[in-house]
Formats: C-alpha cells, structure tokens, sequence
C-alpha cells in the first residue's frame, strides 16, 4: 500500500488521532505519517492534546454526582442490570493471600494489603461505615449494582465495606460458609481502562472473565471445581439479583463469546467505559 | 420510565464533564439540572434503540447555548488556575501542561472549542458530533480542523508538545 493513489488528506489526519480510521485506512496513514515529519509531528501533538483535554476534565467525570442531580433519577431496578452497569470490576479473593500475589497488579484495590494486614480490622475509608457500601459505590459511579446474592452456595454475607483511596474506591464484601471459610468480593469502578490479567501462584488459579463492561476474577483457597461452580454463582448472582436463580435467564450481551466461568488461562480484557 | 431514568442517570458523568468544560464549575450542574428535567419530561420523544447518549447531549447543548442567548455573555470558561485538584495531577509538569492546555482552549473561538472538547471528550464519531451540536459535518470537520491547528500552535513553544523531535505516534486513549 502506498498513499500516491490515495493521498492523506486532512481529515485522515483528524480521523487518525480520533481514532476513526478503518484499519486498511489507518495503515495507509501510517506509512504516509512514517515518510513525512511534518504530519508525524502534527499528529502526535494533537494526541497529546486530546489526552491533556480527558485528564484536564477527569476528574469530573469521576466525581460523584451531586444529589439533586441522582435525586431525581433514582428508580427501582431495571430488569436487565449488569449490562447496563458502568465500568466496575468485580474481583474475588481469598483472605490471607501473600501481598506479593497482587504485586505489579495496579489496577486491583491498592488497599489489599493494608486490609490484609488488619483483616476485619481498620479500613483505609470510612466513607460507607454507616451505609451500604454497594449502594455507596453504585451512586458513586451511577450504576446500578446489587449485592451478588451466594445464599444458594451456602456463603452468606458477614461484612462490607469500603476500602482504596478515594480515586480508587472499592467496595470489599466478606463472605462466609457454615465453617467459616471467608471469601472477599472486591468491587471496582474501572473508569481507567484498568485491565486485568491473568496469574497464577503457588498453584492458585484466579477465574477471570468479561460480561459487558464488568470483568470478574475470582479466586480463593479451594479446589479448581469448587471455584468453578461458584463462579457460576457469581455470574447468575449478579446478573439477576437477589431473588432469581434460573440458569437459561443468563442472557449474555450480545457479541459476547463463551460463558466465561472456567479455568481461564487467559486475561479477560475490559470494555472501555463508555462502550455501547 | 424507570429504566430512561436508569439510562439517563449512567450518563450523568459525562453530561457533567462536557457542562463542565462548556461553562467551567460554576454552571455546569445547573446545566445538568435542566438536561435532566428536560429528559424526564420528554422521554417519550426519545426513540428507543438509538443512542440516549447523543439524545442527551443534544437536549444539554441546546440548553447551553440557549441560556447564552438569554444571558447575552459569555460562558466562564475553565479557570485553569482552579483545576488541577492534586489527585488527578500527580506531578508539577503535568500540572503545568493542563494550565496550559487549559489557557489554550479557552482562547479558541467557542464554536471550534465546543467541537473539539466533544470530539476529545466523548470519542463521538463526526457525525454524532453533527447530531449533538446540530451543524453539518463539514462543519464539525472545519471546526476541528481549525480548533486544533490554532491549539497547536498555543501550546507549541509551551509545552513542548509539538517541539519535541522524535514523534509519538502510539495512540494513548
């Protein structure tokens, strides 16, 4: 490919930084761009550009709505509620994981050691102690989470709470089986394309999978077909809330692949906010 | 009705980071406010199956420019001293381009502003941009063009953006 018969124009350029090329296109661009300083120049300054304008109203966006403004938008909750959901990331956890377990993971709670090192103990926020954690982080990002209801795999609910720092706000959910074997349900916004990754330690595999704009991992101190079916919990629970439990009501956004519960030796990689 | 409510209320980040840069913090909500007054009591007219996001940002910009109309001034833009709240800025030198990129854009013309905080913002494909601030796509294309050779040429000998030698060209979004 060349760009004799086909010249780069203007709006190539506009397109290219926005992201709006199909791929034949944008490679045509490209090999022009590689060939001319100039545009190359011109084209990386407004990349930067466009990326100093996101982070220049970044915080905007993450901030929590004001209540007058959610006030007015509070409803019950729609039939189909995990699809619709902004960017959150669900992540499951054993209690009493090594710390270096998350190392150089910088898109998981940046308080899970802290919260490991004093386990039911001190959290980093206080910011939901005299609410409901889900409901705070649901109304922090304006979407609408529930509580993933685990009844039927014998695990009830024994804490929640808010961990991470105010940029990174997670919701940490401690659950519990009849001999007291606890699991943890970290929940995320993922409002930075945070992307998640597979790994594996100490022969400890962690599930991990994509429904919409929410990616789950889960893991925890037990054998791979225990994990397995209760991913399966996981993944009915908080698509269909508390009340419903029926398996063929697991409509899957459409274009998504496979069912995601099983032993995945790959990394499940995000939707970007924002997408439809 | 619950679930327009639930759709409007998923986009409400966005509406407010785009009021935001329309109107800088001081209008933005106000502007939300009515946006969504107006949603609620016209949801009816939003057909169903297309996008409610650019539904909304129409309705919030129709509202923007009619409230100038009204009021007969200027938007306050951002102030750039103002911004920069230490969690989204880690260091002084990015801190520095955001002033900068901040003083830049409040120089552009409004019109060429408007399109390119869209377009960099939202991630609108032109057209949708055509759609929300209602002009041709021309337009949008004419607008961005110009906007961002004029933001270019603020920011060149400031930031260093355009200065440096070696081009990156790896998308960053």
């Amino acid at each position: 490919m060349n760009g004799r018969d086909d010249p780069v124009t203007e709006l190539d350029l506009l397109a290219y930084v926005d992201g709006h090329l199909e791929p034949a296109r944008q490679r045509i661009v490209e090999a022009w761009l590689a060939t001319h300083p100039d545009d190359a120049r011109r084209v990386a300054a407004d990349i930067a550009i466009n990326d100093g304008i996101r982070r220049l109203f970044r915080d905007s966006y993450l901030e929590t709505p004001p209540a007058h403004l959610t006030e007015a938008l509070e409803t019950r909750r729609p039939a189909v509620p995990v699809s619709v959901a902004a960017a959150i990331a669900l992540v499951l956890g054993a209690v009493g994981l090594g710390g270096g377990w998350w190392a150089g993971r910088s898109d998981l709670p940046v308080a899970m050691p802290a919260a490991q090192q004093a386990p039911g103990g001190a959290r980093l926020v206080a910011a939901a102690d005299d609410t409901d954690a889900v409901d705070w982080l649901a109304s922090h990002v304006s979407a609408n989470i529930r509580l993933p209801d685990l009844r039927s795999a014998g695990l009830r609910l024994v804490g929640q709470s808010v961990v991470g720092g105010p940029n990174k706000p997670t919701v940490q959910l401690t659950f519990a089986d009849e001999g007291n074997q606890r699991i943890d349900l970290f929940l995320q916004p993922r409002v930075d394309d945070a992307q998640f990754r597979y790994e594996e330690a100490d022969g400890r595999g962690l599930l991990s999978w994509t429904n919409g704009p929410v990616v789950f991992a889960l893991t925890g101190d037990m054998p791979a077909d225990r994990l397995q079916a209760l991913a399966e919990q996981v993944y009915a629970a908080a698509r269909q809330g508390p009340s419903a439990g029926v398996p063929d009501r697991m409509s899957r956004p459409a274009g998504a692949a496979a069912p995601p519960p099983g032993i995945l030796p790959v990394a499940s990689e995000g939707v970007a906010p924002g997408a439809e | 009705m619950d679930d327009v409510r639930w759709l409007i209320a998923r986009e409400l980040p966005r509406l407010r980071r785009y009021a935001r840069a329309l109107r800088g913090d001081a209008g933005a909500d106000d502007l939300v406010q009515d946006c969504v007054e107006r949603a609620l009591r016209k949801h009816a007219l939003w057909c169903r199956g297309t996008n409610i996001r650019a539904w909304l940002f129409r309705m919030l910009y129709n509202i923007h420019l009619s409230a100038l109309r009204r009021g007969g001034r200027m938007p306050h833009f951002v102030p750039y001293d103002e911004l920069a709240a230490p969690a989204a800025i880690a260091d002084a030198s990015a801190g520095l381009e955001l002033s900068e990129t901040a003083r830049a854009l409040e120089e552009l013309p409004p019109e060429q502003r408007d399109v390119v905080l869209l377009v960099a913002l939202e991630g609108l494909r032109y057209d949708e941009v055509a759609q929300v601030l209602g002009i041709a796509i021309g337009t949008v294309r004419s607008r961005l063009s110009r906007g961002r050779s004029a933001l270019r040429g603020a920011l060149a000998g400031r930031v260093g953006v355009a200065a440096k030698g070696a081009p990156r060209l790896r998308r960053v979004k």
